[in-house]
């Protein structure tokens, strides 16, 4: 890289960038907002509970014990049993591995797939702008669950089809974002001023452009996350998920459902929590990411 | 005359849309691994009707004229045999799609109901009691799943309170229902003048609705919320002020008028999401529409069902999307006197 | 000459969250009727703020902290809202702003906007109010009045936007207009025909106009007392020709000294330094830093505004007469 392009590239590095570097940014950010820090914290806490899943869960998630089916939650079984007998505590835990890691790698997928195309669909526009935008525009002609449910229903159950599945939904939502940031920041001057110094197209798109489109799309990244949780265990309530026995909330809260009515509520109530506590942390995260980003939205 | 043009323009953009629809949902079936053939007749078939369905969707000739024969079959209403229903795809669907589209109906219009002028004194009154508590509302409404929700509902107002009726049907039991005319139930009711019918399946419409309305009633309240935040400190609403036009008439034609804006093209992005939480909704409650005949289908493998259901809904979903753009180009005359 | 609006002491602060904003720090001066004063100064003097104080349009994280505003025999700052809706915005005093294409709603037409002011203020059938804006829009010199009524902001130009403004403001036939920075944005053309065409609403109307700008030629032509701000403060007053020929301020001095004129060098003298941080502005005379007359009373001690001859007052330590 000549002196030049280095000196145009640094212009370029966003404020979001250099602070990083400052150990002080991520405090300030905190302290002006005490709910985003609750959710950042939650969102950390169950991180750490689907990584130490093994040593936090108290039995074998899997290990059925007709004795102790249908048992009330007491001191021997924190959230009580299922109709086999399994520990509802041990699955949740064990359940949060299964729906972060669900969330974490369909929106990353959805991202790095839904930006690239995006990014190079706005810059270098024509025909493939155009074939790409009417992809879109089908994707998202059906309602998202919908296509979900047929995809899911033709791909067939399993953790694999899940990701790819709820992956499938989301990357038009980044395809387009990308595609419009793209669009108004390659008119701006230093576009245009990182080209003329020798820096290729490819260069220009991701080592300057997408850079500075980086707060939209992370708020997107953060609102996704509790969509993709949301979907997922919505499929796998329906079965179109995780196969069983693994555990996971949705199929869990299915299970649930058909002893609800003779009183077993804690079978569907704790699964069910599970999954508000995790989305309302990534909204509250989400919340707190725009509100940075833009606080004229803030609530 | 602008008006026309933009409405044509946008009715030419549906035809291709249209078409990747019906590839989409034409290769739902082919993607499985196998015959499809096999995926359509079900598990009881006998080997003379695989053998028919082969010759019939012609899935021993090349894709391309299958997809024409799909195609052709789709525009002349036959969308397939659904095996664990015996009956056409397309009877079952007629038959059920009404409730479906009147639950979500029923769902979008508590939302608007409650969250507009949730929104609109959210922002108007920021800071108040009614901002903080619409805030918690909208939070919690958008990170509860339906399904959860849906289930919480019904074990306490039905299994604690006895509140409401059994989730089971849109009916009491042993009740007539009241002549078919639309298809639904409560449009069918009044227009029979069949007061108890009514009453009826208001009764066990409500929990559904309002269990699709909750998160979409999150959604919408925040939005309002952000766009009249934003019209408020607008230019044109400071020179209105400045002019000595009464805070009621600001709020009302200048803030309102022009917040709702983005709202109105929300509706068909909520109607989606509302047809699709159908399938879960109307599981949960008993209730025989669209969702739950999809959900049916799922269960027993019946993808002629599923295939069909999809590509309604889609169809449904494009019309609706279609409706409300031109809708939108109406009230905004930014759009249709450019 | 009457005075019609008599300031006195204004201040406006801004309390945001990283630090108190001094917009307007007690600023007064007076307009008399049918005058034309011209309120002029760099962009964060706080002549805006000045006038949407006036009106009292100031919104938190905005307040007006003190002082009066006379007008007909009321102080404005005391007046309840609704008094302040019903009798002053838009029926005695109004005000039309910059960026005039978007102070109009964009979902009514040029007709309803126009005539809702009108109804506001009077009671008069639809109708009437109508012909009464159609009435106004000829006032403003918009070509073909009848089809403009009907169109919507998006489709005129700016500067029939701004003749829009002007007609809504007049329509109650108020007593002082306050116009900020009206042409600002528009071209250079439009410019002078929307000042041509101030000048003659004012002989025909009779109102007094307070125009905002920053802009010195402006002022130069069009009116008749000048008000000079800076960082929120007055720095001195008087009548145009007398100002601008003799600035007695050394602001006013380098200000004038900076256009550049063509019969010279047509360089720009710029002022050295720059516009002080309103949060935290300089000790003393807020101009010091930057004056190259500065005294030591001047870094220590606020000049109070004086005045030096009847209809001329100044803040400033030295009182310089034509420096340049």
């Amino acid at each position: 890289m000549t002196e030049q392009q280095a000196m145009i590239t640094g212009m370029n590095r966003t404020w979001l960038a250099q602070s990083w570097s400052r150990i002080e940014y991520p405090l300030y950010l905190v302290r002006r907002n005490p709910i985003t820090l609750f959710g950042f914290v939650v969102v950390l806490m169950l991180v750490i509970l689907a990584l130490a899943a093994p040593l936090i869960a108290t039995r074998d998630p899997i290990a059925v014990s007709p004795i102790d089916s249908l048992e009330a939650p007491s001191s021997r079984f924190l959230l009580g049993t299922d109709q086999y007998g399994r520990d509802i505590f041990s699955r949740i835990v064990y359940a949060t591995r299964t729906d972060l890691f669900i969330a974490l790698t369909s929106v990353g997928l959805a991202f790095t797939v839904g930006t690239v195309l995006g990014a190079l669909s706005g810059y270098f526009t024509g025909v493939v702008d155009i074939l790409l935008m009417r992809l879109v525009d089908v994707v998202m002609a059906f309602p998202p669950f919908i296509l979900a449910m047929g995809t899911a229903a033709a791909l067939g159950a399993g953790t694999a089809n899940i990701i790819y599945v709820v992956a499938l939904i989301q990357t038009p939502i980044y395809v387009r974002l990308a595609r419009a940031e793209i669009l108004s920041a390659k008119e701006r001057p230093y576009a245009e001023a990182a080209h003329m110094t020798g820096n290729s197209d490819l260069q220009v798109i991701f080592g300057h452009l997408l850079p500075n489109c980086v707060p939209p799309l992370l708020v997107q990244v953060a609102v996704n996350l509790s969509w993709a949780i949301l979907n997922a265990a919505g499929l796998s309530f329906i079965g179109l998920g995780v196969r069983p026995p693994e555990p996971e909330w949705g199929s869990m809260i299915n299970e649930g459902m058909a002893f609800m009515l003779s009183g077993h509520w804690w079978l569907f109530t704790f699964p069910g929590l599970a999954i508000v506590v995790t989305i309302l942390a990534f909204n509250l995260l989400a919340d707190g990411l725009r509100d940075v980003f833009d606080p004229r939205l803030r609530w | 005359m602008r008006f026309l043009l933009y409405v044509v323009r946008r009715l030419l953009l549906v035809i291709p849309t249209l078409l990747g629809v019906s590839i989409v949902c034409f290769s739902l079936v082919r993607v499985l691994p196998g015959n499809p053939a096999y995926f359509i007749v079900g598990p009881y078939a006998t080997q003379e009707e695989i053998a028919q369905v082969i010759t019939q969707l012609g899935l021993d000739r090349p894709l391309y004229d299958q997809y024409l024969i799909y195609i052709g079959n789709v525009l002349r209403g036959d969308l397939g045999y659904a095996w664990h229903t015996s009956q056409p795809v397309l009877s079952d669907l007629a038959q059920r799609f009404p409730l479906s589209i009147e639950l979500s109906t029923i769902g979008l219009a508590i939302t608007l109901v409650v969250a507009i002028p949730l929104g609109v004194i959210s922002a108007v009154h920021r800071g108040s009691w009614i901002d903080n508590i619409a805030r918690v509302v909208a939070v919690t409404g958008v990170s509860m799943p339906m399904f959860f929700s849906g289930l919480m509902l019904i074990y306490f107002f039905f299994f604690r309170f006895g509140w409401a009726p059994a989730p089971m049907g849109v009916l009491d039991m042993l009740m007539d229902p009241p002549p078919r005319v639309t298809g639904m139930i409560l449009l069918d009711s009044l227009i029979a003048g069949n007061l108890t019918t009514f009453r009826s399946a208001a009764s066990h419409l409500v929990l559904p609705a309002i269990t699709l309305a909750l998160p979409m009633i999150g959604s919408i309240t925040r939005m309002t919320r952000s766009s009249m935040a934003e019209v408020l400190h607008s230019d044109y609403v400071r020179t209105a002020i400045a002019f000595g036009l009464p805070r009621r008439t600001v709020i009302y034609r200048d803030a309102l008028q022009n917040a709702l804006l983005p709202v109105v093209t929300m509706i068909g992005v909520l109607y989606g999401f509302a047809l699709g939480g159908t399938v879960l909704v109307e599981m949960i409650f008993g209730l025989t529409g669209m969702g739950s005949y999809s959900y049916g289908s799922i269960m027993n493998m019946d993808y002629a069902g599923v295939q069909g259901t999809v590509l309604l809904v889609a169809v449904i979903f494009v019309v609706i999307n279609l409706a409300i753009d031109v809708l939108y180009a109406l009230i905004d005359p930014r759009i249709s006197y450019g | 000459m009457t005075c019609l609006l008599e300031v006195r002491d204004l201040t406006t602060h801004f309390f945001l969250r990283r630090g108190v904003v001094r917009a307007v720090d007690s600023v007064s001066f007076t307009v008399a009727e049918n005058e034309m004063v011209g309120l002029v100064g760099e962009s964060g003097s706080g002549k805006s703020v000045t006038a949407l104080s006036i009106l009292r349009l100031i919104q938190p994280p905005g307040r007006i902290v003190s002082g009066e505003v006379h007008f007909q025999g009321r102080d404005l700052l005391q007046l309840p809202e609704t008094e302040m809706n019903r009798s002053v915005r838009g029926q005695a005093i109004s005000m039309v702003f910059q960026n005039p294409r978007s102070c109009l709603n964009p979902v009514l037409n040029v007709g309803t906007q126009i005539s809702r002011v009108y109804r506001a203020h009077r009671r008069a059938s639809s109708a009437d109010a109508h012909l009464r804006a159609l009435e106004y829009l000829k006032l403003v010199q918009i070509p073909d009045p009848d089809r403009v009524m009907k169109r919507y902001p998006h489709q005129l130009s700016g500067g029939m936007c701004q003749r829009v403004m002007i007609a809504m403001a007049l329509i109650c036939e108020p007593v002082l207009l306050i116009a900020d920075e009206p042409t600002t944005g528009l071209d250079v053309t439009v410019q002078g025909q929307i000042l041509k065409l101030m000048r003659d609403l004012r002989e025909q109307t009779q109102a007094a106009q307070l125009l905002i700008t920053h802009d010195l030629g402006v002022v130069a032509e069009t009116c008749d007392r000048v008000v000079v701000m800076y960082c929120g403060r007055v720095m001195e007053v008087g009548p145009v020709q007398d100002v601008f020929a003799r600035p007695a301020h050394a602001y006013t001095a380098a200000l004038l000294h900076s256009v550049p004129d063509v019969r010279k060098d047509f360089r720009t003298r710029t002022i050295p330094g720059s516009v002080p941080d309103p949060r935290d502005p300089p000790p003393g005379c807020r101009f010091h830093p930057r004056c190259d007359g500065c005294t030591d009373i001047c870094r220590v001690e606020e000049p109070p505004l004086v005045e030096i001859h009847p209809g001329r007052q100044v803040a400033c330590h030295r009182r310089v007469q034509s420096r340049y």
